[in-house]
């Protein structure tokens, strides 16, 4: 594998609660490259996008994480952010009381703030995350709500890629993004992700079913299966869970496919 | 140089710097159906404006000061009645306000209770308001100390309301501050679909103090209650809240809610509170109940994963929750000058919400 890798995690072991989740996980991801993570429920998919992130729950027992270069177990949460790391959530959580617009120039403005640049022209930006919310199909009475208060399912996820498509960040992790959505909000959110894909970006999507992947083509599958990853492949894995489901997994050894 | 900068500079000789920079500062200079400034337990000629005051306003500077209002019958005043109750040195003050609305009057008032003073203040208020069949009043009372030291004073309110027949009282009060503020509030709902609304908040820190006593008593058929106090208490300081619905025998189809949500920032703050209800009517709907807690740790690590410091994460959080508050103040002037006051606590971040 190439040196340059911009994620690196190594023999990760990660307790959620005072059980082992993650049983050694190894995985490289380089610039540009978009890796999918599929897995029964249960595998530790999610856990895994965490780690990531820096939650609090997941206790982190061997093995290291690093991105660019850095050691991401050392930083905080808010640092890894903004390293440039985004998760977006499956589920993410509702702030009654906090103007949809307010959080996203707060987060805008911290990113800004840490490059060293003035905060954002409030003007200039209510023009630019006009033109983002065009591409995903929403409308502006979305950013005077509270953050995703009472929002639907579908709301919540392109809130999330909203949040995505204005931070730019370098390495994005979609959590189930696909869950719940039709196929109209699928198609938006996948051209929202699609739109950020460059040679300097990379992302992680975890996703149960092969379906989002038929609108973001990844460059390598993995499948994860008792919180290790057991075999890991091209675009044509994915399709070979869709036809035969993850149940092939218990039939064979779970070897250390190690990357 | 405008008039009115000319005017405060020339206050300022005799007033202390404080107050003038208080007045430079406020919002609500212009914007208002007439002031009246009371300094340290007197009528201050020269901070009010009573050029424009609505009829049946007039004021006392006798031995029990205070303001008294009678508006007659159908009187609609649509900005505030601003009043003020300031104290720039150490003094025991007492007020006495008397409010009068007629038949059919729509009237806002906003009440300021403010401390510059650096020794230790006292003051003392009573008040007594009469709401008659189908007026409004809108009532906004904000405590606030604005003296370096903030913990020197001490505040004791009484007021009493007594609504009749499909009248609407609004009350909220804003606790910005203070070493012990004392605020009870008797409020009878004497007539039939007589509505209240009491929505406050408590912003606390230091070792500041602040009780909140709310009585509502239904005494008709038909009444409505609806009391939201939301306290913040952070550092060493105390929030007490005791709120009691009593619905009478005679006020059958009632309903009343009581609600106190309050965050315990820090290991030495305190809350206390007792939310009541005293029933004696069949077929009522009534409801109360209080919450103690924390930020809530999910949106914190929310706002981490999107780059959003934990300081400007925390505040942004605590004006969310005291947000339903502020968005419940009717007048927009006060309503900015109440998020005005909000952004001293928090200056790093603006209250935009």
């Amino acid at each position: 594998m190439k040196s340059s890798a911009m994620l690196k995690i190594e023999n990760l072991k990660v307790k959620v609660v005072d059980k082992e989740v993650l049983h050694g996980i190894h995985l490289q991801i380089n610039p540009g490259e978009v890796h999918a993570i599929m897995g029964p429920n249960g595998s530790g998919k999610s856990t895994l996008a965490n780690v990531i992130v820096g939650r609090e729950d997941c206790q982190v027992q061997n093995g290291n994480i690093k991105f660019c270069g850095k050691n991401l177990l050392e930083l905080s949460v808010e640092e890894r952010a903004l390293e440039g790391i985004f998760l977006g959530l499956q589920n993410p959580v509702e702030i009654p009381g906090v103007n949809n617009m307010y959080f996203l120039r707060a987060a805008v403005n911290s990113k800004r703030k840490k490059n060293g640049l003035d905060e954002v022209d409030v003007m200039d930006f209510v023009e630019i995350v006009k033109e983002k919310m065009a591409l995903l199909g929403l409308n502006e009475s979305f950013l005077q709500r509270a953050v995703n208060d009472g929002f639907s399912g579908g709301e919540k996820k392109r809130n999330e890629i909203l949040q995505m498509l204005l931070l730019e960040p370098k390495f994005i992790i979609l959590d189930e993004i696909d869950s719940g959505l039709d196929v109209d909000a699928l198609q938006e959110v996948s051209r929202g992700v699609n739109s950020l894909r460059s040679p300097k970006r990379s992302m992680l999507l975890v996703t149960h079913y092969q379906r989002l992947l038929n609108y973001i083509t990844p460059d390598f599958v993995h499948i994860l299966a008792n919180g290790k990853i057991v075999k890991s492949g091209g675009r044509e894995l994915a399709l070979q869970v869709e036809k035969e489901g993850y149940s092939w997994l218990n039939t064979k050894t779970i070897g250390d496919e190690v990357w | 140089m405008t008039k009115r900068t000319k005017n405060t500079a020339r206050m300022s000789q005799k007033n202390s710097k404080n107050v003038s920079f208080f007045w430079d500062q406020h919002a609500l200079r212009s914007d208002n159906a007439g002031r009246l400034v009371f300094l340290n337990g007197r009528y201050n000629k020269k901070l009010s404006n009573t050029s424009s005051l609505p009829q049946g306003v007039s004021f006392s500077n006798s031995k029990e000061n205070g303001v008294f209002c009678y508006f007659p019958d159908n009187t609609i005043i649509l900005k505030p009645l601003h009043i003020v109750f300031l104290t720039d040195k150490k003094h025991n003050t007492k007020y006495r306000n008397v409010f009068t609305l007629g038949a059919g009057s729509k009237i806002c008032i906003y009440e300021e209770h403010i401390d510059l003073a650096s020794t230790a203040t006292k003051q003392e208020s009573s008040s007594t308001l009469k709401v008659a069949a189908g007026a409004k009043l809108d009532y906004v009372k904000l405590y606030n100390s604005l003296s370096k030291n903030k913990t020197k004073s001490r505040s004791n309110n009484m007021t009493t309301v007594t609504a009749l027949t499909n009248s609407l009282v609004k009350m909220q009060h804003i606790f910005l501050g203070g070493e012990k503020i004392e605020e009870k509030l008797q409020l009878q709902l004497a007539g039939e679909n007589a509505v209240a609304s009491i929505q406050s908040l408590a912003w606390l820190s230091n070792k500041e103090y602040t009780n909140l006593d709310i009585e509502i008593q239904h005494t008709a058929a038909k009444t409505k209650s609806h009391t939201l106090y939301k306290s913040i208490a952070n550092d060493e300081s105390h929030s007490v809240f005791r709120g009691k619905i009593l619905v009478d025998r005679d006020a059958r189809q009632s309903e009343g809610l009581l609600k106190n949500h309050n965050l315990l920032l820090s290991n030495k703050a305190q809350v206390d509170t007792l939310p009541e209800l005293e029933i004696y009517a069949d077929d009522v709907k009534c409801s109360h109940g209080a919450t103690v807690g924390d930020l809530d740790e999910k949106a914190l690590f929310y706002c981490a994963s999107r780059g959003i410091a934990e300081k400007d994460a925390r505040v942004m959080l605590l004006h969310a929750f005291l947000a339903e508050i502020v968005d419940k103040i009717e007048d927009k002037i006060i309503k900015e000058h109440i998020r005005h006051n909000l952004n001293i606590f928090s200056p790093d971040l603006t209250f935009i919400l």
